[in-house]
């Protein structure tokens, strides 16, 4: 049990030690993206996990944050690092309109919605040619540092908003709010007949759900020191937080994580292994059959899978994995 | 803007909403009985673009002839899908479905991207730039011709859910699947039935947008928006309804492009369905969300 | 709004306790043509046990989706204590101290019977959203309802590997989480063994004596003649008589309607 506690400190400890002794920019690249998309992805769950909503529009809050934090940079001299909690924030009041208008009624509005809300934001980016660069992009001052320094500040602010997020999900999980969105996926009618007000709880878990994916675009905005509207709303990153997240465990706080730390590697291996001019193509391919192979052949993902087999051998103690119970939080 | 123009607009905003209308009622005829949204539907239409593209550029077949190549090879392709894939997941988690139609959307479009490179591409036939001229009104002849084919194929889909057997059989499993099993309508063969019927009407639609507009692997992802937003505003599962959006929104769009801006057109068909949205969280005809109670 | 003080002055007349707890004043629901409730009014008063009966489709749970807000009237009004509460949704309900049950019985199936017992909320503040999931004194709240049940051994299992007599009981105890007021049972024998029923009347009434109000829907005749009065009987979407249920039963239009259909 002690142990169980202890690894999330000792790994968190690890990362924040590493830099120290890898310089490799190509190792620290690929751990500050693993920790960007686990965030997100973690943020992703909140909504697509526990309240079972399924969200297919987070680019769109990824790309907003890109965009408002590079605007700020560069008409206000704003740095990211400064604006990227603020930039959350706004992506969450946009996310509570945006629940506002599509949770309202059940089910279906709300995969329409989040799937259209990355176009309009797509095309206002697009459009709005004299605040945003239109099609050619915004480029983003360089930070003034030497160059085997530069990754040091993202490294380490992806790495603490991947703590924010598990802390988040963590406090969600274990409060009446959490059991009232798990709740709202086990039988939405019966949860509003119990007095949870399931719109509300919704909504709220939405706007909480899509803030990291601004916070981390914003972040992601200054690291490539440019945006564009087709960079920023990639269909790609959506789809990279449901598989991680339908990988690891939905439902759970550690399976997005854990699903990022075994398909941000692969993807890079993927990548690295395929021909340069279909290597983005390929890679497409491969994401949507992982999908739908994992939505076929193990929806519940690891960490629940494994939980679910460990109860049957007859060891089981409570853990994390079973996805529907809560941890006993010490009153 | 003039009298004519408008009447040109109108006329053909009437004629590409027809188009809209041939793919949306497939969204909708899926809808309808899964109670899912397919988002791949529009990577289907992209596709089925890009096959009759390629008939014509190494068999010289005309891109309307293509339409009874594509809709047979699509009708049997989306009969396998459902029986492989579909089927197991009927009667789970609606979500899981949603997730596995966002699965084949990504990969067709990265299918299209390796073989047909994502370059734009159109289908230019002789008669492309053919225009002619009624009352001081300008029509290309492909809008015609598209506008045209499509109310045909839907006058015939609203012949085959209405007269025959199978028709009814979707028809009831619409309104409620356990009652339509109750009368012994065999639920997972019609599901199957509609939904490859939905699927040929996507591939009858892609050489005709194909025809109309140029199109690129992602291209899809603007075309769902916009049939989404068709059949929101018409009432998802209603065929009726979907078609007489399209023809809303298909003018709506050809004025915008006119009036305003091409840059701004898309912003119609999004501003219609979150208008509707905020004004009927359940949709106009409260057809949203009413998968339980 | 005269209508709804005829209603009231009329139900008081019967009513054992004189005040108003519940009033349907005029109320048609009807689904793609066919009615299910036609000009339905009753009242339910404050402190009693009132039992809603009739042939099956008569509108009886019809009428219950619509008090709890699960359905929305075309026409007439419905009061909670004199409010208002149409066009509210099922939670708000809920927090004005209604609280039902469902016919087929509904849980959430694979959280525990304590999670379970721990959803209803009686009140939303932000503070109670954020506080832990199962707290102190909620938890022997939640402990003391399932004692009451008899359920409390079985309060890590999830809800469900229960029995479905089991399930209509944790149902039970998990609506009463939310301090209910009145409490709207949806054919709360219905499937349970004789030795069941007899523990859900005496629970029904034990509450009743701590000053809740029923209302029931119920087909067990044995169940409704013993433990409610009034009875309120519904037939074609229509209340078509109320009283004892020694009246109600000798009533010649009751049996007309049972024995008619």
């Amino acid at each position: 049990m002690r142990i169980r506690r202890l690894a999330p400190v000792l790994a968190l400890a690890l990362f924040a030690l590493l830099p120290i002794f890898v310089r490799e920019g190509f190792y620290l690249d690929l751990l500050l993206f693993t920790f960007m998309y686990a965030a997100m992805s973690v943020g992703w769950d909140i909504m697509g996990g526990y309240a079972g909503y399924v969200s297919l529009g987070h680019v769109g809050f990824f790309g907003l944050g890109s965009y408002v934090a590079g605007l700020l940079v560069v008409h206000y001299g704003i740095p990211v690092f400064l604006s990227a909690p603020f930039v959350g924030l706004l992506a969450a009041v946009v996310g509570a309109g945006l629940g506002w208008i599509s949770l309202r009624a059940r089910g279906t509005s709300f995969v329409i919605v989040t799937l259209t809300f990355t176009y309009v934001v797509q095309l206002l980016a697009l459009n709005l040619r004299g605040i945003t660069g239109g099609s050619s992009g915004l480029y983003l001052p360089l930070l003034d540092l030497p160059g085997d320094l530069v990754i040091l500040p993202f490294y380490y602010s992806m790495l603490a908003l991947l703590v924010v997020a598990i802390l988040v999900s963590i406090a969600i999980r274990r409060s009446k709010f959490g059991l009232g969105l798990i709740a709202i996926r086990e039988e939405e009618g019966k949860a509003d007949g119990s007095g949870v007000n399931t719109s509300l709880y919704k909504i709220l878990a939405f706007a909480i759900s899509v803030s990291f994916a601004g916070a981390a675009g914003a972040l992601h905005a200054q690291y490539l020191n440019y945006v564009d509207p087709d960079l920023a709303f990639e269909l790609i990153i959506t789809l990279n937080l449901i598989i991680m997240s339908l990988v690891g465990s939905r439902g759970t706080v550690w399976g997005p994580v854990l699903g990022a730390f075994i398909l941000m590697p692969l993807s890079q291996y993927l990548i690295y292994l395929t021909p340069s001019q279909i290597a983005g193509q390929v890679h497409l391919i491969a994401l949507g059959v992982i999908l739908v192979l994992v939505v076929m052949f193990m929806p519940d993902g690891i960490i629940t899978t494994y939980g679910t087999w460990r109860r049957r051998r007859g060891t089981a103690r409570p853990t994390d994995a079973e996805s529907a119970q809560l941890p006993e939080a010490a009153a | 803007m003039s009298g004519e123009l408008l009447a040109q607009s109108i006329v053909l905003g009437f004629l590409t909403g027809g188009v809209y209308a041939l793919t949306a009622s497939g969204l909708t005829l899926i809808f309808g009985v899964m109670r899912v949204v397919n988002v791949a539907h529009a990577a289907m239409i992209v596709m089925s673009a890009y096959l009759s593209w390629w008939l014509y550029r190494t068999l010289g077949l005309d891109p309307l002839l293509s339409i009874f190549v594509v809709v047979p090879v699509f009708f049997v392709l989306g009969a396998l899908v459902h029986r492989v894939i579909l089927r197991r997941l009927a009667g789970r988690d609606l979500t899981l479905t949603v997730l596995v139609t966002f699965g084949f959307a990504i990969i067709l479009e990265g299918l299209q991207g390796t073989l047909f490179s994502s370059n734009f591409q159109a289908i230019n036939t002789p008669y492309s730039l053919n225009a002619f001229e009624v009352l001081g009104i300008f029509v290309p002849l492909v809008r015609l011709l598209s506008g045209a084919v499509a109310l045909v194929l839907l006058g015939g889909l609203y012949l085959v859910l209405g007269r025959t057997d199978l028709g009814r059989a979707i028809r009831a499993t619409t309104q409620d699947p356990r009652s339509a099993a109750l009368v012994g309508v065999n639920v997972e063969r019609v599901t199957m039935l509609a939904f490859a019927l939905g699927v040929s009407m996507a591939a009858a639609g892609g050489p005709l947008l194909g025809m109309l507009f140029a199109f690129y692997p992602s291209t899809h992802w603007l075309w769902i928006g916009k049939l989404l937003a068709i059949v929101v505003l018409g009432g998802l599962g209603s065929l009726r309804g979907a078609f007489v959006a399209a023809v809303v929104l298909g003018l709506a769009e050809q004025v915008m492009n006119v009036a305003a801006s091409p840059d701004w057109a898309p912003l119609v068909f999004y501003g219609f369905l979150f208008g509707v949205l905020i004004v009927r969280p359940r949709g106009l005809f409260g057809t949203l969300g009413r998968e339980s109670l | 709004m005269s209508a709804i003080s005829t209603t009231a002055t009329a139900a008081a007349d019967t009513a054992t306790a004189g005040s108003i707890a519940l009033a349907v004043d005029g109320v048609d629901k009807s689904f793609g043509g066919i009615r299910a409730l036609t000009d339905c009014a009753l009242a339910v008063g404050e402190g009693s046990i009132t039992a809603l009966i009739g042939p099956n489709g008569s509108g009886k749970t019809t009428l219950f989706n619509c008090i709890t807000g699960f359905y929305q009237p075309e026409r007439g009004q419905i009061y909670v204590r004199g409010v208002p509460i149409l066009g509210r949704r099922p939670s708000d309900i809920v927090h004005l101290g209604v609280m039902r049950t469902f016919q087929v019985t509904r849980l959430f199936r694979r959280m525990t019977v304590l999670e379970n017992m721990i959803v209803p909320v009686r009140q939303l503040t932000l503070r109670s959203l954020f506080t832990a999931a199962i707290k102190g004194h909620e938890r022997e709240r939640a402990e003391a309802h399932l004692e009451f049940v008899g359920l409390q051994a079985l309060r890590d299992q999830p809800a469900e590997s229960l029995s479905f007599g089991q399930q209509k009981l944790l149902e039970l105890a998990a609506a009463l989480m939310a301090e209910p007021d009145i409490l709207m049972l949806d054919e709360p024998a219905g499937g349970l063994n004789p030795v069941m029923i007899e523990k859900l009347a005496g629970l029904v009434r034990e509450l009743n004596t701590r000053g809740m109000t029923f209302l029931i829907i119920e087909h067990n005749m044995g169940f409704v003649m013993d433990l409610c009065d009034p009875v309120i009987v519904m037939h074609r979407g229509t209340v078509i008589a109320q009283g004892s249920p020694d009246v109600v039963r000798e009533d010649p239009i009751v049996l007309d309607a049972y024995l008619g259909d």
